[in-house]
């Protein structure tokens, strides 16, 4: 079934169903081999760019009103940026009067001076349900996150605690936190990340059910977002202690926190924030827009809530990038027989409709039914479609024909 | 065999439906979740992959005529005793990339206004506000208040960046204009005005090029200039000598210049990650320093003007266009082949050729909507000759010539 213009012939299936497949196995051929036609060192920020966006990005960025979402009330954040040891030793005293069900320092606690830090460490023991901060570094023997950065030991003796990481192979300085790791293996261990180690102080059940039916990373669902019940600066607090019987039966959170956004106004380190799907820009420059105990927070919630995301599975993924472009396929073979003159007009036509349809059912699947069917994939697959198609029969196939023919024939003269 | 001609109908048709599509692409943008892909199509620059990646920074000197001050968070009365350490030794100026809008109490403004008041060569900022369309000049410029403003000479820092909104800190800063008409007069910019009071020759040379805006010749961040951080000025107030007779750039470095802050930071083509998320790489006070640097070394980059570049563009449409038609002709089982051959051909002849000008000229060859006329060319081709075309002939076979037929008919 050659396409000639001009030129209607009858159809055969047999060759219509094998040019369909060709053609597709052509696109997908093409988006394997891509990464090394352009896997030039100097292509790697355009490789980087395109690999960390995601369609969904853009419902929580833009269509998704913060407003609209309800805030957890059960957690409280207290910034303690720049807190010393006794400082940090006075609020927890303070804190554990109000019996909240746990309380997490996402900060790693070195010594001061001898006072500070035994008023801390005293705090530390007579406290329950606190959880400290580790951080996993990288060991280049092991090629693995293994050697455990912790607070000094007089202060993590007492308590138990998680590691905070949340991009372990990636910089993050141009990567977006979109998923965390509930444990690392080191050794023989498990180790908790810091957000479950606190849900298991707080709220054992759900950590526990949230353990057995995870997923390996877990995908962070950001519909909690930032409106907790209460952010509370420390300066405050001293102002006004009776801030904290609000923390009574909440999680409380210890951390570098501003609940502003402005990087001009509220000036911040840009090596404490992140970039998360929230970022008003989710496409190009952007300024870093959630802080770690921030994002720790949003887990806690999804984990309490058990508001999870579904991620569909890659090999799920290809087959339906790969059904999704079959039909195209054979849609655009079924309009170059059928009515020709307006192949060129309708393959555009079906272009623009099939990417709106994607970016809806993606956009509409992971905001209705928490389902994040990633179909970056398929909309490369049938942004290619039309040329490839193209390519395969009027160049690939014809030739490969002729050569075959040629091929045949000298063997039979030989013969 | 036929003779197919490089001008005819057919391609001034397609290539007048892509200058169409082109002038009307910005308005899809318009809706309002599309706006950061706006951005970052707005923000793709070629030349970026040479101040990143090609140029090799080990081959850059430290620039010795400038030297960078951080203020931090200082109060006034700290950044006065800045000003009077760095005023001991005489340096050729002081410019300091701050505002000071308010009046304070008379301890902390008193100190400031005295040591200002010491200066030889004072330069502070300025802000050009509320640009008039119709007049093409400003009409309002923000300065410091008299009480400190009267010490000094000024100029606007603006950097100059296309297409000004809201989302321009999410921006690459590349361009600078030199001057700026304001009312009845002209302001300067602020390094221009430093780079004049140090060496008014080369400055005047700068000028002469009469350009109303200039690619900025990104060559140094912090590690190619001296700094000097606000606990080390203190420190070393005894020994500075090697500041007299420099320019002196006082402005936010952060907290300590060991991390980067939120404010007054830039992205700039200097970022290793030139496309896409990444933190900003560059404070204001430091993209002043580049220009400075710039106009002294007499290192300028030149570049083609917008109107010759939009019709250069225009040109290469044609060009494509004219051979599309060419390879359909001759070609037609080679042509989808060949079609995205060459078009992959003309990109990577247009990225080497942009950053190899760039290396060995100083010549900025960026055409931007080239990259959006290579994706949709191909397209408006084939849906041209392969659809529109016919369909439009058949449609006059069908229903107007025999309309016209009948009429005639009639008349007879």
């Amino acid at each position: 079934m050659t396409l000639h213009k001009g030129h209607k012939e009858e159809f055969n299936y047999i060759e219509y169903f094998f040019d369909s497949t060709m053609s597709t196995v052509l696109v997908f051929l093409l988006l394997t081999l891509s990464p090394y036609i352009f896997g030039m060192e100097i292509f790697k920020p355009y490789r980087d760019a395109l690999s960390d966006f995601r369609v969904t990005d853009i419902g929580f960025s833009k269509i998704v009103e913060p407003e609209l979402v309800l805030g957890d009330t059960s957690i409280l954040i207290i910034n303690i940026y720049g807190l010393k040891n006794n400082q940090l030793a006075w609020l927890i005293k303070n804190l554990s009067e109000n019996k909240p069900k746990a309380i997490g320092i996402n900060k790693i606690l070195n010594q001061e001076d001898s006072f500070s830090d035994s008023a801390l460490a005293s705090v530390l023991a007579e406290t329950k349900n606190i959880v400290l901060s580790n951080e996993l570094a990288y060991n280049p023997k092991t090629s693995r996150f293994d050697v455990i950065l912790k607070s000094d030991d007089m202060f993590s003796d007492q308590c138990s605690s998680g590691f905070t990481n949340l991009l372990f192979d990636k910089d993050k300085r141009y990567s977006t936190v979109r998923e965390f790791f509930p444990y690392y293996k080191i050794g023989h261990s498990n180790l908790l990340a810091f957000p479950v180690q606190i849900v298991l102080y707080s709220n054992p059940e759900s950590a526990k059910r949230f353990l057995l039916s995870n997923e390996i990373p877990e995908t962070i669902n950001w519909e909690n977002y930032r409106r907790y019940a209460s952010i509370s600066d420390f300066k405050d607090i001293v102002r006004t202690p009776e801030i904290l019987n609000s923390a009574r039966g909440k999680i409380v959170l210890l951390g570098t926190y501003d609940p502003e956004n402005d990087p001009n106004k509220n000036p911040y380190r840009l090596n404490d924030k992140y970039f998360t799907p929230l970022n008003p820009n989710y496409a190009g420059r952007a300024y870093p827009d959630m802080y770690e105990i921030d994002i720790h927070a949003n887990i806690i919630s999804m984990i309490l809530h058990e508001n999870f995301l579904y991620l569909v599975p890659d090999w799920l993924n290809f087959i339906i990038s790969f059904i999704f472009c079959y039909l195209t396929m054979m849609l655009y073979i079924f309009i170059k027989k059928k009515i020709d003159a307006w192949y060129e007009l309708l393959t555009v036509f079906i272009f623009v409709i099939l990417s709106i349809i994607i970016l809806f059912i993606t956009i509409y699947s992971f905001h209705v039914y928490k389902i994040d069917l990633q179909l970056n994939v398929c909309l490369l697959a049938i942004a290619i479609s039309s040329p490839v198609f193209e390519a395969y029969f009027r160049s690939v196939k014809p030739i490969t024909t002729q050569f075959l023919k040629n091929f045949s024939g000298r063997k039979n003269y030989e013969r | 065999m036929k003779k197919i001609r490089f001008i005819t109908v057919d391609n001034i048709i397609t290539t007048l439906i892509i200058i169409v599509f082109l002038k009307f692409l910005p308005g899809f943008y318009n809706i309002d979740w599309l706006d950061p892909v706006q951005n970052f199509i707005q923000d793709l620059e070629i030349n970026d992959i040479f101040f990143s990646h090609i140029r090799n920074q080990n081959n850059i000197q430290r620039d010795t005529n400038v030297i960078l001050v951080n203020i931090s968070f200082l109060n006034r009365k700290l950044i006065a005793e800045e000003i009077n350490i760095l005023n001991k030794y005489q340096p050729k100026a002081i410019g300091i990339d701050i505002f000071f809008r308010r009046e304070f109490s008379d301890d902390m403004d008193k100190p400031l206004e005295d040591a200002l008041s010491k200066v030889k060569n004072l330069v502070l900022v300025s802000n050009v506000l509320n640009f008039n369309d119709n007049k093409k000049r400003y009409e309002n410029l923000e300065k410091s208040i008299n009480k400190f403003n009267r010490f000094a000479s000024s100029g606007f820092a603006n950097f100059y960046i296309p297409n000004l909104s809201e989302d321009s800190l999410s921006r690459t800063t590349r361009r600078f204009s030199p001057k700026e008409h304001v009312l009845n007069f002209m302001e300067p910019s602020f390094p221009v005005r430093l780079s004049y009071i140090y060496d008014s020759t080369k400055t005047k040379k700068f000028l002469s090029r009469n350009n109303e805006t200039e690619i900025i010749n990104f060559k140094r961040n912090l590690s190619k200039y001296y700094v000097l951080d606000w606990k080390e000025l203190f420190q070393k107030k005894d020994s500075l000598e090697f500041i007299r007779n420099k320019i002196i750039l006082m402005g936010f470095l952060g907290p300590d210049t060991a991390q980067p802050f939120s404010m007054d930071i830039f992205f700039t083509p200097m970022n290793t990650q030139y496309v896409g998320k990444s933190h900003p790489d560059m404070y204001g006070v430091v993209v002043h320093a580049n220009i400075i640097s710039m106009i002294l070394e007499q290192d300028f980059i030149n570049f083609i003007p917008e109107d010759i570049s939009i019709l250069m563009v225009i040109f290469i449409i044609y060009l494509i266009m004219a051979v599309f038609r060419y390879l359909r002709y001759r070609f037609e089982e080679l042509y989808e082949t060949l079609g995205l051959f060459l078009l992959i051909g003309i990109l990577v002849f247009y990225l080497f050729s942009s950053i190899y000008m760039m290396k060995w000229f100083n010549f900025s060859i960026e055409l931007k909507l080239l990259i959006f006329v290579i994706i949709v060319t191909e397209i408006v081709s084939e849906s041209y000759h392969g659809s529109l075309k016919p369909l439009s002939i058949l449609g006059y076979q069908r229903f107007i010539k025999p309309f016209f037929d009948k009429f005639r008919k009639v008349r007879k």
